[in-house]
């Protein structure tokens, strides 16, 4: 890297200074859950666990949030996901939402990508925001928690497991030490030290594809929307990509053939000779300075198993997947939310610990759904045969003029995934005989209520059961469910009501025209059972108390005889 | 202009059909296989004039 990061055109790295931990002077101190790595989903699932109670304890080897940009682009469905933790709004707040996307082939748009959005959501489809302010966020929203403590620059060198703790050799600036803890989450990175000390390593396979990722400091007009060129004069026979950010940062993408794709480093004036061809091209005459850049390359590589006796796998240490359509930090967003509940629930002697064993089941899935999909986003914009190439250059050539191979171009963004085949989902539900609304396994949408706020901002932080009525009662009189607690776990329960007026002892969100109860594909009595990380686990036309416990039982592998 | 008569997943697998089929028979063979695949379906479409005019659309944009 050719730039000091406290030189960084935008960001004021902060040093976070080192605290001597009570190990160091021989007070074994007992820890619930390590995090190790202070990246943004250590420090999501950090944050998870601790507003579910539990105690979290992070180790990072730096003294400060990563450098650069990275991970720019986050999701509807991670800003969902970031709203449980305190974070959406400041984080919100800084970054330049999107909604739309151009690519372009012999100078010519071929292709305009519309990701849909209305009044009703919450959020935008996507926003752009760098991934050191998105670091920055989560950092101070786990300084304010009294659950969680950063243990900045202490490395992870030793890991043992034994049948009831995880013991760890941590290495600071002032001696080694010993900790142990009840469970890890390892979310140390592409090179986790975690992975490589409990001998597994990913697999897959490695696309050749490498890029060369570029910020600079740009005073543009250009809205913020994501602009792929297919075999531009900047970059001859390969593809650029461009992406705005927040304070007037532009990332630049090239994908890298020939002798600059097998290059370990690439010359600083190099890469600003590649950067200013790319600015002529799309007609950027101001003034740019280079931030900061960086070499990629493309995998699809996972770990057989996110799980790993007491350690639990998440984000990149747990895979790699492609650059495109923007699932790397998504897909480790969604790990970071299915696994903190999971391991809260198990922690606080709620759930068997067998319910860890479906983090691996759903997250896994995922990952294998993002290679199906990202791989062929990268076979169209890196092809890697003589055949593929040809197709490709067959579609974006008709492209300028047929409408028919559209669909062959699309950038496929990232897409909530849903556990359709998931074991926590429930049997005896009515799935099926539903025409609209989501599918058990999907994430519950979020809706802007009559009243203000979104439906999301209802449920609870556990399981919740959301009632659809024609006319309003009380959740607490509800035939369908009696409010149940579930070793010390309360069953929340939300009345969507047609006919609502707010009502005392129970939450009642008025839908008098009915725009929630279309979404949700519901009638009179329509049941709805969210998880705690806002997947439906089931939904019936209609349930009484006893299957809809039956199903919280199934969905948390609720030890048995804990039921109050 | 054609209309569209395939969906995107039907569109998807010939793609893949065809780049792998490009694979196979290697580089000094395509276009003989091409040209063959173009007249087995042309002969399958049974409609000249169309054909005219796909050949004049397939030689823009080259």
């Amino acid at each position: 890297m050719n730039r000091d990061r406290h030189q960084s055109l935008y960001f004021d790295y902060q040093e976070y200074g080192f605290k001597r931990p009570p190990e160091l002077d021989g007070r074994p101190v007992e820890h619930a859950v390590v995090v190790v790595g202070a990246g943004p989903v250590g420090l999501a699932a950090a944050l998870d666990l601790a507003r579910r109670g539990i105690a979290v304890t992070v180790l990072e080897k730096d003294c400060m949030v990563s450098e650069g940009s990275r991970a720019i682009c986050v999701s509807r469905r991670s800003l969902e996901i970031l709203q449980g933790l305190g974070v959406a709004e400041t984080l919100n707040a800084k970054a330049l939402p999107w909604t739309s996307g151009r690519s372009f082939y012999q100078g010519r748009e071929i292709y305009r990508l519309q990701m849909s959005h209305s009044d009703d959501e919450r959020y935008f489809p996507m926003v752009n925001i760098q991934q050191n302010y998105i670091e920055k966020f989560l950092v101070e929203a786990c300084q304010e928690s009294p659950r969680v403590s950063i243990r900045w620059r202490s490395e992870v060198v030793g890991l043992r497991q034994q049948s009831d703790e995880v013991q760890l050799t941590v290495r600071t600036p002032e001696g080694v030490y010993e900790m142990s803890a009840a469970y890890v989450v390892a979310a140390d990175g592409a090179r986790s030290v975690v992975r490589e000390l409990t001998g597994l390593s990913l697999a897959g396979e490695s696309y050749e594809g490498r890029y060369l990722i570029a910020d600079i400091k740009l005073q543009s007009e250009y809205p913020t929307e994501r602009r792929a060129w297919f075999n531009p004069p900047s970059n001859p026979g390969s593809t650029v990509l461009m992406h705005k950010q927040p304070d007037d940062i532009w990332r630049v993408d090239f994908q890298l053939i020939g002798d600059e794709a097998q290059a370990e480093e690439l010359p600083q004036d190099h890469v600003c000779r590649r950067i200013q061809q790319q600015l002529d091209m799309c007609g950027e005459k101001g003034a740019w300075e280079l931030d900061w850049y960086s070499i990629y390359r493309a995998h699809c590589l996972c770990l057989d198993d996110y799980v790993h006796g007491r350690v639990l796998f998440a984000g990149d240490a747990a895979h790699l997947v492609p650059i495109f359509g923007v699932r790397g930090l998504n897909s480790g967003f969604a790990d970071a939310g299915n696994l903190a509940w999971k391991l809260a629930y198990v922690l606080n002697g709620l759930s068997q610990p067998e319910l860890l064993e479906t983090y691996t089941q759903e997250r896994r899935s995922a990952t294998l759904e993002i290679f199906r999909e990202a791989g062929k986003s990268t076979q169209f914009m890196t092809p890697q045969t003589r055949g593929f190439r040809l197709l490709r250059d067959a579609a974006l050539s008709l492209a300028l003029s047929h409408t028919f191979v559209r669909e062959l171009v699309n950038p496929r963004q990232t897409q909530p995934y849903d556990y359709l085949d998931s074991a926590l989902n429930a049997l005896d539900d009515h799935n099926a005989g539903f025409e609209r609304g989501p599918r058990a396994g999907a994430p519950a949408p979020n809706l802007r209520l009559e009243q203000g706020g979104f439906l999301l901002d209802f449920l609870g932080a556990g399981f919740t059961v959301i009632v659809f009525r024609q006319a309003a009662v009380p959740g607490h009189e509800e035939p369908v469910v009696k409010v149940g607690d579930f070793g010390g776990e309360t069953l929340m329960v939300v009345v969507v009501s047609r006919k609502a007026r707010s009502q005392q002892g129970a939450t009642v969100l008025a839908d008098t025209d009915g725009r929630v109860f279309a979404a949700y594909g519901a009638r009179e009595g329509t049941v709805y059972l969210i998880r705690p990380d806002g997947h439906v686990c089931g939904r019936w036309h209609e349930a009484d108390s006893d299957q809809i416990r039956a199903a919280v039982r199934r969905a948390a592998m609720i030890v048995e005889g804990d039921e109050t | 202009m054609t209309r569209q008569t395939l969906d995107t997943a039907s569109l998807e697998e010939i793609y893949r059909l065809l780049a792998e089929a490009v694979d196979r028979v290697g580089r000094d063979k395509e276009s003989l296989f091409l040209t063959k695949l173009v007249m087995i379906l042309a002969n399958q479409l049974g409609d000249v004039e169309f054909v005219r005019s796909a050949i004049r659309e397939a030689a823009e944009h080259l």
